[in-house]
């Protein structure tokens, strides 16, 4: 039997990743000194971990050449379409938000609003539950600029302290979703593989545990 | 100039004959299926009217389909699905022949895609329907039918996933909460998202439903599941339900799935398109399922005959990239002879050439070169064991390729 392929989101998640892949007891002594390995057996051999960006985890993931993976929940409500959603790890909690002008009333007016966005999924998917009709615009780096520099009214972007609103005299108007890392799986792998994958999340799930009772005790110090 | 000559459409793709001869040997493998059941073929249009299509299942929208206008500006659409084409036609054309009719297709589909999404527009797919039947006993044959198709192409390791469309539904529906809310929770349950599923329950109130929505992503595994199923399910609807799958799932056991059936009672049925059991079938290798099915007892009724009827499709595409995948298919073996008429016995060469392709399995090439040195570069290059020179005598020289 092949390996069950598990891919995580490089930088910001891979290391709290990789600290509770640990914390499950798998040994992860293949993914020290990767080098420029991209496909890293751990767990002697029985797991195979894929650093890859968020936006191919899910299409790794939907297509089955990855059964499992670790990732966002925006890029899952950005981009995936069939696969399961069968854990919140409870990591790098942040917020979507629909952020503009402080001081200002980002709905006043009858006019179109122009939104900025690395999301447009998630914004044209927000503006039409409030049946409202926006203009939005991709941007791919510092969505902030584009209210300042006078393209948008307001942005759809991921908050995780709302520092670099505030210094742009910006500020959160709504909350469009909770984002942390979630466990994603294939949904044919989730039928053909079905005990490893149990085990796995079986596993995690006491990982999550040990570790929250372990922060727990830490503040308590 | 762009030369959009020289390429396909984007998830397009022309087959050659290693994949076609993998794909002929899996059509070839169904179509005796089919046929000894007694399924008659159809052939439906390339082209539908888009209303063909108003109450197709979820993922089948018209944002899916590509279309068309017609000279009167109808819309039409390029056949996206074959099931709504062969219901129509069962309620029109064969409208008078006794029940129940079997049929099956062998035609290809199309659906738009995500642009470099990798998926593809065109899928190669062949099913069956079984029409005007609603018993235990049609479903059977349905699955003993699904259980062949993968058999017959060597598939030892797959599983089937029996569900039932009216579950979920039947759950929801009873429900005293806003539509977007519904909308939400059958979201969550056909993503098994079971946090967020239990946090939105845990807003919307107590109760028997609740619980039983709560448990219905989990009620995914074996045998096992109907018992986690009784504890859950307490009003006699849902009780029913699940008594009937447990006699199916039984009698599939015996007739030999075993551990390759699964359960799964969190299936989300779009546009409530399938009213009573569906099922899946999944092979590794493959990340999504490679035949699906189910019944469906209203679609009938919209083209004016109210019939119950079930039916799946097989994705031929995937078994065939099964089939090369696992290199069962051997390559294409060069013809075993080329046969050269000297000049002036250019008649009788193709008249013997004629001849020794009478041999059964033996592929003859005529030669239609100039000389005999071109014949020979040829053979040697394509691997062609033998050359037959047709003159006064007919002489057989070794071709290229000897060692192979």
């Amino acid at each position: 039997m092949n390996p069950l392929r598990i891919a995580v989101a490089k930088g910001r998640l891979e290391e709290k990743t990789l600290v509770l892949l640990k914390e499950m007891g798998l040994d992860c002594s293949g993914a020290k000194d990767k080098g420029r390995k991209l496909i890293l057996p751990i767990d002697e051999g029985r797991l195979e971990l894929i650093l890859a960006k968020s936006p191919d985890i899910v299409t790794y993931v939907e297509h089955g050449v990855c059964d499992m993976g670790i990732v966002g929940k925006d890029t899952i409500m950005e981009t995936a379409q069939s696969l399961y959603e069968v854990m919140d790890l409870g990591l790098g909690c942040c917020r979507m938000m629909l952020a503009a002008y402080k001081d200002r009333d980002f709905y006043h007016g009858f006019g179109i609003k122009t939104v900025a966005t690395k999301y447009p999924n998630i914004a044209r998917a927000f503006f039409e539950s409030k049946e409202m009709d926006v203009s939005i615009v991709k941007i791919e780096g510092s969505v902030e600029l584009a209210p300042l520099l006078g393209l948008a009214d307001g942005i759809v972007d991921i908050v995780e302290t709302g520092s670099t609103l505030r210094a742009n005299g910006l500020e959160e108007k709504e909350l469009i979703a909770h984002l942390s890392a979630r466990l994603v799986v294939n949904i044919a792998s989730m039928k053909m593989r079905k005990e490893e994958i149990d085990k796995f999340i079986g596993r995690l799930r006491l990982a999550l545990r040990s570790e929250a009772a372990g922060e727990t005790k830490g503040r308590k110090k | 100039m762009k030369k959009d000559y020289l390429t396909t459409p984007k998830g397009a793709k022309d087959i050659l004959p290693d994949e076609c001869e993998a794909q002929s040997w899996i059509e070839s493998r169904l179509k005796k299926i089919f046929k000894s059941y007694g399924y008659g073929q159809v052939k439906t249009p390339g082209v539908e009217y888009l209303d063909v299509y108003a109450e197709a299942p979820g993922n089948l929208g018209s944002e899916h389909m590509f279309k068309l206008i017609d000279n009167e500006g109808r819309i039409l659409v390029l056949r996206p699905d074959s099931t709504a084409p062969i219901a129509r036609l069962t309620a029109s054309r064969l409208k008078k022949s006794s029940k129940p009719v079997r049929l099956y297709y062998n035609q290809r589909v199309y659906r738009q895609k995500g642009l470099y999404s990798g998926r593809r527009i065109e899928t190669a797919q062949m099913g069956v329907e079984l029409i005007g039947a609603n018993s235990i006993k049609a479903d059977l044959e349905m699955l003993q039918m699904a259980m062949e198709v993968l058999e017959s192409c060597g598939l030892r390791e797959y599983r089937i996933e029996l569900g039932h469309g009216g579950l979920c539904e039947l759950l929801i529906s009873r429900l005293a909460v806003a539509e977007a809310d519904k909308e939400q929770l059958r979201q969550l349950i056909q993503v098994k998202n079971y946090a967020a599923l239990n946090d939105l329950l845990d807003t919307l109130g107590q109760g028997d439903e609740i619980q039983a929505i709560k448990a219905l992503p989990s009620l995914f595994g074996g045998r096992e599941v109907f018992d986690q199923a009784a504890e859950v399910f307490k009003d006699g609807e849902t009780k029913e339900i699940l008594a009937y799958m447990k006699s199916l799932f039984d009698v599939l056991q015996q007739l030999g799935l075993k551990e390759r059936l699964m359960l799964d009672l969190g299936f989300v049925n779009d546009n409530d398109y399938y009213t009573g059991i569906i099922f899946q079938a999944y092979i590794h290798g493959s990340g999504e399922a490679v035949l699906l099915g189910g019944r469906y007892d209203r679609l009938l009724e919209r083209f004016g005959e109210k019939l119950p009827a079930i039916g799946f499709g097989v994705n031929v595409d995937l078994l065939t990239k099964n089939r090369l995948d696992s290199g069962l298919q051997l390559p294409a073996q060069p013809p075993q002879v080329l046969v050269w008429g000297e000049p002036g016995y250019e008649i009788l060469s193709l008249q013997y050439a004629k001849t020794l392709r009478q041999t059964p399995e033996l592929v003859v090439e005529n030669g239609l070169f100039q000389n005999l040195d071109e014949c020979r570069t040829y053979a040697a290059a394509k691997g062609i064991r033998h050359i037959h020179v047709v003159g006064q005598t007919i002489e057989i020289l070794e071709g290229g390729g000897a060692e192979k």
